[in-house]
């Protein structure tokens, strides 16, 4: 068993916990009937006591009075008329009177106001009488019960004065065994710990039962993710029949396969994609190549060939490029340096620059901005990116004559920029795609200049690594407007 | 007799140079920039050996194939793609050859002409 475990921990944990709880309790009930067995005997003994002193009393009295009805019954033994046998009636009555109490086991001890014994028990011996004289306190005031416990008494013991009218004083002294209030005070204690430890025991044990059950579904998790590997996401672990806590604990673990499912189908997706980019320039290279060499040809013909695989050499590194950008862009966004950029300044140059592009088109580049400033929290070599890379298509896919618009607006804490032109649009079906990697909205059609499907998408990256949106809007055949949102600073 | 082989790729350059190659071995050639296109083409033409590319961006190629087997059953298909055979072979699984672009031209040709060389 390790002591560093949950089950360990929680075992001893309850355990001690449980312990302290009965002992707590154990010592109360204890306590509690103690005092009542001490309470009954010290009653009983109070009683007996008085008792005692009523017998002595009406003995003594008899002593004195001549009419007191014992001796009024006397007078039916006149015949005796025997002082003698008075006298042994008379004590037969008292010893009778005694008996009624039961002293047999207690000891008597009947002291005068001085303090001197006249009347003892028969078992009141010398080592008893020294042994009352050291623990109960003569005292002509007022009850006093004390406990005598040494190696061969055990007793509790009262000291009542006694005093009635025409008499005078006296004082008695009992002393009954504490044994059977002892004896019983032992056997509870002993039978309240043998049950704290048999308690302790069966929780101690299944305690343990308790805690495997409610960490099964830890385990499972656990063993679960052990057998998860790139070549099977499949596993779940069941939801049924478990508690709520765990159920939180599966759910979310459940849901983190998932997204570990298709962050690697993405990822694998993605980089079959870039297999095929990459793979298509070169079959090119290869298939001139091949061909040119298959016989002598005119240096015109080989100078083509080089040319395209030159051409598709480039094609291959811009690809390449682009690639890892975007891989930069979505696993480390940590290539920005974010600064406060006014737009209304940073698009005026855009727009000077774009015009030399589109120019060369016969391309209207238009500016609507507003006056002041308009500021966003940018990197601006990656800003002017985005902006080229949708600059550049829309000169691109737009003809002769055309116009492209170039615009920035604020609404509420929002900015709002727009790149728009009067191209050949997207079609609708398009729309949704055209911003996913390697996309090619008009690939089949020669009479643009080829591009690599990953402008758009590294666009997007950039808005979002500036926790912004971009969304596009066209119409086929009449132009398409690409719409970026920024948070206003 | 003369050979037709349509070639079905959305990448101009492929279908350019694949042209050369095969007119120089002395077949006929024609060329298809899209699956919509190569349907109307094999409409109207008879074609003895089709090179289709099942990865075109816009049109799954593996849906051609089906039709082509559908319409024109005794057209051999050779299934080109910048996939691994085995690959290919997942996808359309009853073609009469594969051939990987990255791959020399000579196996190609060779390919080519196994295929038609089946009926000779």
């Amino acid at each position: 068993m390790k002591f560093t475990s949950i089950r360990f921990k929680s075992r001893v944990l309850y355990t001690s916990i449980l312990c302290v709880i009965l002992v707590i309790f154990s010592t109360v009930l204890f306590s509690f009937v103690r005092h009542i067995l001490y309470r009954d005997l010290d009653e009983r003994l109070r009683i007996k006591a008085k008792e005692i002193a009523g017998i002595l009393k009406v003995y003594t009295e008899f002593k004195k009075i001549e009419n007191h009805p014992v001796l009024r019954m006397e007078k039916f033994f006149d015949e005796f008329n025997d002082e003698a046998q008075e006298r042994m009636v008379i004590d037969d009555l008292w010893r009778s009177q005694v008996q009624m109490l039961d002293l047999k086991n207690d000891y008597v001890n009947i002291l005068n106001p001085q303090g001197q014994t006249i009347i003892i028990s028969g078992n009141f011996t010398p080592p008893a009488a020294a042994l009352f004289r050291q623990k109960v306190p003569f005292s002509l005031k007022g009850e006093i019960i004390e406990s005598i416990v040494d190696e061969n008494y055990k007793l509790r013991a009262i000291n009542l004065p006694v005093s009635y009218t025409d008499l005078r004083p006296f004082v008695v002294q009992v002393g009954t065994p504490l044994e059977p209030v002892l004896d019983k005070l032992d056997q509870l204690l002993f039978f309240l710990i043998i049950v704290i430890l048999l308690t302790l025991g069966v929780t101690s044990f299944l305690g343990s039962f308790f805690a495997r059950r409610i960490l099964d579904p830890v385990m499972e998790v656990a063993r679960t993710a052990e057998n998860i590997s790139h070549k099977d996401f499949h596993k779940r672990v069941s939801e049924t029949q478990v508690d709520e806590e765990m159920k939180y604990l599966i759910h979310s673990f459940n849901n983190m396969i998932e997204r570990l499912e298709k962050s690697f189908l993405h990822i694998s997706e993605f980089s079959s994609h870039v297999a095929h980019e990459l793979k298509t320039p070169l079959a090119i290279i290869r298939g001139e190549m091949e061909l040119a060499l298959t016989e002598t040809r005119e240096a015109g013909e080989y100078q083509r060939v080089i040319q395209v695989g030159l051409e598709e050499i480039d094609r291959l590194i811009k690809i390449i490029r682009d690639l890892l950008l975007l891989a930069k862009l979505d696993y480390k966004p940590d290539i920005f340096n974010f600064e406060k950029v006014d737009l209304t300044v940073f698009l005026k140059n855009l727009h000077e620059h774009s015009k030399i592009l589109a120019d060369a088109k016969n391309i209207n580049v238009e500016l609507n901005i507003p006056a002041g400033e308009i500021c966003i929290d940018a990197d601006p070599v990656h800003l002017r990116r985005l902006f080229f890379n949708l600059i550049n298509n829309a000169v691109k896919f737009t003809g002769a004559g055309g116009v492209i618009g170039i615009s920035l607006s604020v609404v509420g804490e929002t900015v709002r920029a727009e790149v728009s032109d009067t191209g050949v649009g997207i079609e609708a079906e398009h729309l949704g795609k055209i911003f996913d990697k390697f996309f090619r909205a008009h690939k089949d059609d020669a009479s643009f200049e080829p591009g690599n499907g990953l402008g758009l998408s590294i666009a997007q990256s950039i808005v979002k690594a500036h926790r912004g949106n971009i969304a596009v809007e066209s119409i086929p055949g009449k132009g398409s407007r690409f719409i970026m949102t920024f948070p206003l600073v | 007799m003369t050979r037709t082989i349509l070639i079905v790729d959305d990448e101009e350059k492929i279908r350019k140079v694949y042209s050369s190659i095969f007119s120089r071995e002395g077949f006929r050639v024609l060329q298809s920039a899209s699956a919509a296109d190569a349907k109307e083409m094999l409409v109207r033409q008879d074609v003895d050996l089709i090179l289709l590319d099942i990865n075109m961006a816009q049109v799954d190629g593996t849906v051609l194939y089906d039709l082509i087997r559908a319409f024109h059953r005794e057209a051999k298909v050779i299934v080109s793609s910048v996939y691994p055979l085995e690959d290919q072979k997942q996808l359309v699984n009853a073609a009469t050859d594969y051939y990987d672009k990255a791959e020399s031209i000579t196996i190609l040709i060779r390919k080519v002409k196994e295929a038609l060389c089946e009926e000779l």
